[in-house]
């Protein structure tokens, strides 16, 4: 470019966006800093689980994909460090880990003392529900209890058990992968099933069609819910209500003859029909359940882990009640904002936080509101460090964000976490928006479909300048709806920390507002 | 590419002056040795050595059946001409010396076209080498032990003295430390630039007893690639930068580090380089040790594409890599990351271009593989003979064209014969021998002949001085005085390691060992705090009482280099050259270590002697390696080979007190004064603590990777005090395994699935890869070369209601799908660890609770399991039975043994007994219970397995 037309670019961008200048342009790490924990060197914290030992949470337990457990104490240094005998240190920096047990078969959360079971810390290992139980209070698990769990396994690698967590019914739930081969003993029963485990330590089988669920947790209201993993009939990472149902994977089928089953499948032809797009899929398929939310592959991450609802009164920010969904290939968090349409949830996903030290598989609220993140990459990468424990604090200064998005007959209404600017907010020309949908098939994952652009027609600012109501034609149900606010800035003149979010639009309200 | 010329001004250096290289025949470790001259002059092969025949060998000349395709044309030419002023210090006699000046150099001219027809000529145009590969030849020759015997060019490098100091060099020669000797001539090279080409000169190196199979020219091990790095050194005066050349593959660097993402090699220093066979990541070796992570690797060179187009390339890599292709990155694959796959393109004109791979690994495993797509090509590997590494062509001075005369040729064979070359030089044809006096015939009491001041014109003339000619006379006069005589071991001893300069690296009775010219050459290979020790060669004093045969053979006959430390590698002299040496060191060294009493080794014997190996020991783990496992800079002897090489006296008598057999080692003392600081072992008996170390080191790897040392793929799970509880999928066993693993070197398994002991097995534990690595989920196995148990198919507890009750099997998979399962009613409820975290596990059968405890300990003879079952339970259950094995079962003193190979001892308020089965027996133990005192009825069953 010649210098004269390269002056004349930095012109206009100059004048378009004059606030800018002022001020460098914020990033995630202005609001959400990240304390990482050092490991001694031979500790490899391959994390897959993290539960409070204690009701002040001041010690946490890890598990690791290894089958350790490890306590850690003094995690909230601010500037943690590794015991050396020959520096001085300031003792509330050290951090101490204590291997309460070894030799666990891959266990994959932990859960301690759920209301109305035996005291406890609870675990999914591969083959069974596990309750441990230090005695004597020496930091060792003296007790390893079967407490349940009739799921079955071939052998397979891929036969991961992911929980527990309590769900509203007190029951402990528990996602179950589905295998790929590979298992000396035959093809198991329950693989791809989600199954609850009462006081009793009895199994029901709740739900069929799960892949490689690798997250759960429940929303703010209290309802379960689990992400999956982008593959064979699963287009991209979503998360879903953990409803009874058919959730779309087919492995599970293979036990809903048995008597055991709540499911039975439905008497239509070709049940389920597949290689259709997704809003034919419903209409076609009885029993099948749609996702609440959509992870486009790869900017909302590639492999989609915990789901965590704010429960910290805003302690961690302004998005109480908002739930929290890890990445692991990506190492990142997101945000999602859930709302019930015509009695289903659906919603939409912002970025929130990238660039986590470890890549994220489990996450759990700290005493102060600080988000503890954890996990290990193995076998699928991301990450800075495969693996590792990191704590991300709120700085206390709050992001410009789309808070809230929800969707409306003709357009979506967006809250935001400070007030905006009436011009740039004002402006249809700030908004831009696409639509795509994804295949119900057999294969490995999809692409965006039959992606439109939808003119945002009309933009009308709330009277207290923290909403905005827009007006989109063309809007297709089951599809995904890619919002961008780029022009949209703060009373400050700052653009929005992440301009954009995806909302899976399965209903549309009926109601007008 | 990146190398300069600036930093290695080798072609420079100027040979380092030695007051030893005096012009004399050069023969063995003692030029003044009457007898090693005789027998470098070979003078048995004209004159008969008749009744003195075993007392003197001969060094046979190098056999010239293919000398054309080793030497040049040139070269012959002039050695041929006057052996003694081409190569001063030669061996071989001058035969022309008598004849006129035309007819010699018709005669020369006729040999050589013979001597040429024999195979060449050689290729004098093929070679080429670059600065880089001078300069490995440079540092390989000035350490691996060429200059133990030939003369050095560098300075020596400079190491910390450990002689005493403030003594003139001839007060420590008398000290006899090693290092000390008087130095010594150096075997000539003659002017090998002349000589031989960097191909010829590679292949002579890598086995030099091909020609000269007497074995005074040793073979160094060496790869090829060593061999053709110090024949590139050797011949680096034929360097010719303006005359380039390619050689095949790539350069590789090796890089030692963590680095997310390939790093700028440019700063960095590499730990080793060497040439590239294709892209596999584990050519990261560093003195033959495997990196296994954290490195980082630097191929480079040129790419020769065959065509104008575009190029593609992938990389596949387990961690980061990029392909760079003219300074332009064409795949980048950074990043820490399982094996990924990248690629990218690239126009490329037909010819050379500049090519880099770069790979870094961080932890975990690694793996590399590089493919290209040509223009209109399939994919695939890139053609080994387009990656080349740059070099200069390396042309032996005085090349000439060369055309054997067949008729000139033909003259050269017939005076070959004539001349009396045949009688030493092997030519591949019935050799034909000029026939002079016997040798005990010959006048020794005056100088005369070939030894006289002036030799006569059909004699050969040999370089020998007047004194080396004494000398052998004096020899000539003592064989022909008593030629049958019976030579003493240690003579043998003597003669033969002078005769193969054994005195120039190891000294024996204050004889030899490193001179002082020579001494500081001795280098270590990686640097450890040894002293002296580490790099220079062991005395041999008392080797004869030291080395098992086998351990003659692996120093005499194999090369094995036990020392890594040290760069000088023990040379091979041919099997049938020393083949004597071993009985001859057995005679002269005998009584010199006294006498040991033979152990009787048991378990608990070996298990004492791995505690004091290992970290709770005398940590011997500190300096040794066992099985290449090592501690970081524990570059000391490997453990694992010492009771193969050494006998067992030596060992115990070296042990007691380092010192008396190695004065100076930094082998500590490990038991001072005689008294152990392990009072609780052996009852703190230092011989018996020695013994156990040695039952320990004796037992191999039955005896267990020393405690305090990580298996070296870092995997091994090493149960060493608490025993490793470990759940995971185990091959032909199942995927509900929860396995156990003592410290005794007995391991167990639990199905959780079919709620039973399934297995047992002495031996090593099972190591984690299978179940951490990658995608894991994978089988461990137990080792090979364990000993099995597996426990017989059924439930552990049935009732039988008559004697004839068929013992239940475990159910098949329900329609095809889940695990096989024992009958209902069986339910797995957890294990607890007691205080040694010894786990007990729980199940449950008819409401009664059962505990089964299995631990482990030691017999006289092998591992012991002792499972010990307790069962409670409200209401009593009838005709209850624990069944333990099936087979052919013999009953004695009241044991079991199964199949000859285990044995059952059963503790039980109702006895054990047999119920035949057909052909076999099946063990049943009835459960008896007894009312407690809580109201609850029990039982307690306790059985040892010893197998």
């Amino acid at each position: 470019m010649p210098a004269r037309f390269l002056l004349l670019a930095c012109l206009a961008t100059l004048l378009s966006a004059p606030a800018a200048l002022a001020q460098p342009k914020p990033t995630e790490a202005d609001y959400y800093k990240l304390v990482t924990f050092p490991l001694p060197e031979d500790l490899v914290l391959e994390a897959s689980g993290l539960e409070w030992l204690d009701d002040a949470k001041t010690r946490l337990a890890v598990c690791t994909r290894r089958g350790e457990i490890w306590v850690v104490d003094n995690v909230y240094a601010d500037a943690p460090v590794l015991p050396d005998p020959k520096e001085k240190q300031d003792a509330k920096n050290v951090v101490k880990y204590t291997q309460m047990i070894f030799g666990l078969h891959e266990p994959l959360g932990l859960l301690r003392d759920p209301k109305g079971f035996p005291k406890g810390l609870y675990s999914a290992q591969r083959a069974e529900l596990t309750r441990l139980v230090d005695e004597d209070g020496d930091d060792r698990f003296d007790l390893v209890e079967r407490f349940g769990g009739e799921w079955e396994i071939s052998g397979s690698y891929h036969e991961y058990a992911f929980g527990p967590k309590q769900g509203k019914d007190g029951n402990l739930w528990i996602t179950l992968n589905r295998p790929f081969g590979g298992g000396q003993e035959s093809a198991a029963h329950w693989r791809g099933w989600a199954v609850t485990i009462d006081p009793k330590g009895k199994m029901t089988p709740l739900a069929p069609g799960l892949r490689s669920p690798a997250g759960l947790g429940t929303n703010c209201e209290g309802e379960m819910f689990f992400t999956d993993n982008q593959g064979d009939h699963v287009a991209v990472g979503k998360l879903s209500h953990l409803v009874p149902g058919f959730h779309g994977q087919t492995e599970g089928l293979n036990s809903v003859d048995l008597p055991e089953s709540p499911f039975k499948k439905p008497d239509t032809k070709d049940w389920p029909v597949r290689g259709v797009p997704w809003r034919e899929a419903m209409e076609k398929n009885p029993e099948l359940r749609a996702p609440a939310i959509w992870f486009p592959y790869p900017q909302m991450g590639r492999s989609q882990t915990d789901v965590l609802c704010d429960t910290t009164g805003g302690k961690f920010g302004p998005f109480a009640g908002q739930t929290f969904v890890g990445d692991l290939s990506n190492a990142l968090v997101m945000r999602c904002y859930l709302e019930k349409v015509g009695g289903e949830y659906q919603g939409a996903v912002f970025p929130f936080r990238s660039g986590l030290t470890p890549p994220v598989l489990r996450m759990t609220w700290g005493k102060d509101g600080s988000l503890f993140a954890a996990g290990s990459s193995r076998g699928w990468g991301g990450g800075k460090r495969p693996y590792g424990l990191e704590r991300m604090v709120w700085t206390g200064k709050t992001p410009f964000e789309m808070h809230e998005m929800r969707a409306k007959p003709d357009g979506f209404e967006l809250t935001f976490t400070q007030p905006v600017d009436p011009k740039t907010a004002g402006d249809p020309n700030s908004y831009s928006m696409k639509t795509w949908f994804y295949h119900y098939h057999a294969g490995y994952g999809d692409k965006p479909r039959g992606t439109k652009d939808l003119a945002v027609t009309k933009a009308v600012v709330g009277k207290d300048n923290k909403s905005v109501r827009l007006t989109i034609e063309g809007l297709e149900t089951y599809w995904v709806h890619e919002l961008r606010a780029d022009g949209v800035r703060n009373a400050d003149g700052l653009p929005l920390l992440h301009p954009q979010a995806y909302y899976t639009l399965n209903k549309l309200p009926t109601e007008r507002s | 590419m990146h190398r300069t010329a600036s930093v290695i001004p080798l072609l420079l250096l100027a040979t380092v002056a030695r007051a030893a290289d005096e012009p004399v025949m050069v023969a063995g470790w003692d030029p003044t040795d009457g007898h090693v001259l005789l027998e470098a002059a070979n003078c048995v092969a004209c004159h008969d050595a008749g009744a003195a025949k075993s007392q003197l060998a001969s060094k046979q000349p190098p056999i010239l059946t293919k000398v054309g395709t080793r030497v040049t044309p040139q070269y012959l030419r002039s050695y041929l001409a006057d052996p003694l002023a081409a190569k001063p210090g030669t061996t071989m006699p001058n035969l022309l010396h008598g004849l006129p000046a035309e007819e010699r150099a018709a005669t020369v001219e006729a040999l050589t076209h013979y001597l040429v027809s024999l195979g060449g000529p050689v290729d004098q145009k093929a070679s080429g080498s670059s600065l880089a590969q001078i300069d490995r030849g440079r540092v390989l020759y000035h350490s691996v032990g060429c200059v133990a015997c030939h003369a050095p060019f560098d300075e020596p490098p400079e190491h910390e003295s450990t002689l005493p100091k403030g003594l003139d060099p001839e007060d420590l020669a008398e000290l006899g430390l090693p290092g000390t000797a008087p130095a010594k001539p150096s075997v000539p090279l003659g002017p090998l630039a002349k000589k031989y080409t960097v191909a010829s000169l590679t292949e002579f190196l890598q086995n030099p007893l091909h020609s000269r199979p007497s074995g005074w020219m040793p073979r160094t091990k060496m790869t090829a690639g060593e061999a053709a790095f110090i024949a590139s050194y050797l011949l680096r005066d034929q360097y010719d930068e303006d005359e380039s050349a390619s050689g095949v593959g790539l350069d590789l660097a090796i890089y030692k580090g963590s680095y997310d993402n390939v790093p700028d090699f440019e700063k960095l220093t590499p730990v080793a380089e060497t040439f590239a066979k294709g892209f596999a990541s584990n050519q990261a070796k560093v003195n033959g040790q495997q990196l296994g992570s954290n490195f980082a690797l630097r191929f480079s060179g040129i790419i020769d594409v065959p065509a104008d187009g575009e190029y593609r390339f992938w990389t596949k890599s387990d961690d980061a890599s990029t392909l760079t292709v003219d300074g332009q990155v064409v795949v980048n694959n950074n990043g820490v990351h399982p094996p990924v796959e990248k690629t990218g393109k690239i126009n490329l004109k037909k010819g050379k271009h500049t090519f880099e791979v770069g790979f870094a690994q961080v932890g975990g495993g690694h793996e590399l593989t590089v493919n290209w797509q040509p223009p209109g090509g399939k994919r695939g590997n890139i053609p080994e003979g387009l990656l080349l590494h740059s070099t200069a062509a390396m042309i032996p001075e005085g090349v000439v064209d060369f055309t054997v005369d067949p008729a000139l040729a033909a003259t050269g064979k017939q005076q070959f014969t004539k001349l009396g070359c045949a009688s030493c030089h092997d030519i591949g044809e019935p050799r034909y021998t000029v026939v002079s006096k016997p040798l005990l015939e010959l006048k020794s009491d005056e100088p005369a002949g070939c030894l006289g001041e002036s030799v006569p014109k059909a004699l050969p003339k040999y370089f020998a001085t007047a004194e080396q000619k004494k000398a052998m006379q004096k020899t000539l006069a003592a064989l022909q005085a008593k030629p049958e005589a019976e030579v003493a071991a240690a003579d043998v001893v003597r003669h033969t390691m002078t005769r193969f300069n054994c005195y120039a690296c190891h000294q024996r009775e204050k004889r030899g060992g490193p001179d002082v010219s020579r001494a500081d050459f001795f280098q270590y290979e990686v640097v450890v705090d040894f002293g002296d020790e580490g790099r220079m060669p062991p005395a041999v004093n008392e080797v004869g009482a030291k080395l098992t045969d086998e351990g003659f053979a692996a120093f005499l006959q194999q090369g094995v280099r036990n020392r890594t430390y040290m760069a000088t590698r023990m040379p091979l002299f041919g099997e049938k050259n020393v083949a004597h040496l071993p009985a001859a060191f057995r005679a002269a060294d005998a009584g010199k270590i006294p006498a040991h009493a033979a152990v009787k080794f048991t378990p608990k014997l070996v298990d004492d002697g791995r505690t004091l190996v290992g970290k709770k020991g005398l940590v011997c783990i500190n300096c040794h390696a066992w099985g290449g496992n090592r501690l970081p800079g524990a570059e000391g002897l490997d453990l694992l080979t010492v009771s193969q090489r050494i006998k067992p006296e030596w060992f115990a008598h070296l042990i007691r007190d380092p010192q008396q057999l190695r004065p100076g080692t930094r082998m500590p003392t490990p038991f001072p004064n005689g008294k152990t600081p392990f009072e609780n072992v052996q009852g703190g008996d230092v011989g018996a603590q020695i013994d156990a170390i040695w039952a320990y080191l004796a037992a191999g790897r039955r005896g267990g990777i020393p405690f305090g040392l990580s298996p070296e793929d870092g995997a091994r799970l090493v149960p060493s005090g608490e025993p490793i509880t470990f759940r995971t999928f185990v091959d032909q066993v199942g995927a509900h395994t929860v396995l156990v693993g003592y410290r005794q070197r007995v391991n167990f398994g639990f199905d959780t699935n079919r709620v039973k002991s399934v297995i047992a097995w002495s031996g090593d534990f099972v190591g984690t890869r299978e179940t951490w690595e990658g995608r894991a989920g994978q089988y461990v196995k137990v080792p090979d070369g364990s000993d099995v148990v597996k426990m017989p198919d059924g439930p552990t507890f049935a009732v039988l209601e008559s004697g004839g009750d068929p013992w239940p099997k475990d159910l098949p998979k329900k329609g095809g799908r889940g695990s096989t399962r024992t009958p209902e009613g069986w339910e797995f409820k957890g294990y607890r660890f007691d205080e040694d975290r010894n786990p007990t596990f729980m199940y449950e059968f008819k409401g009664v609770e059962i505990s089964e405890k299995p631990t482990a300990g030691f017999t006289a003879e092998g591992g012991l399991l002792k499972r010990t079952f307790e069962l409670t339970t409200k209401e009593p259950v009838e005709n209850l039975h624990l069944m333990l094995d099936v087979g052919q079962i013999v009953e004695e003193d009241g044991k079991f043994t199964v199949d000859d190979q285990r044995t059952y001892a059963v503790e039980s308020s109702a006895p054990a007994f047999l119920r035949p089965e057909g052909d076999t027996s099946r063990l049943l133990v009835p459960v008896r219970f007894e009312k407690a005192k809580d109201g609850s009825y029990q039982a307690t069953v306790v059985v040892d397995l010893v197998w």
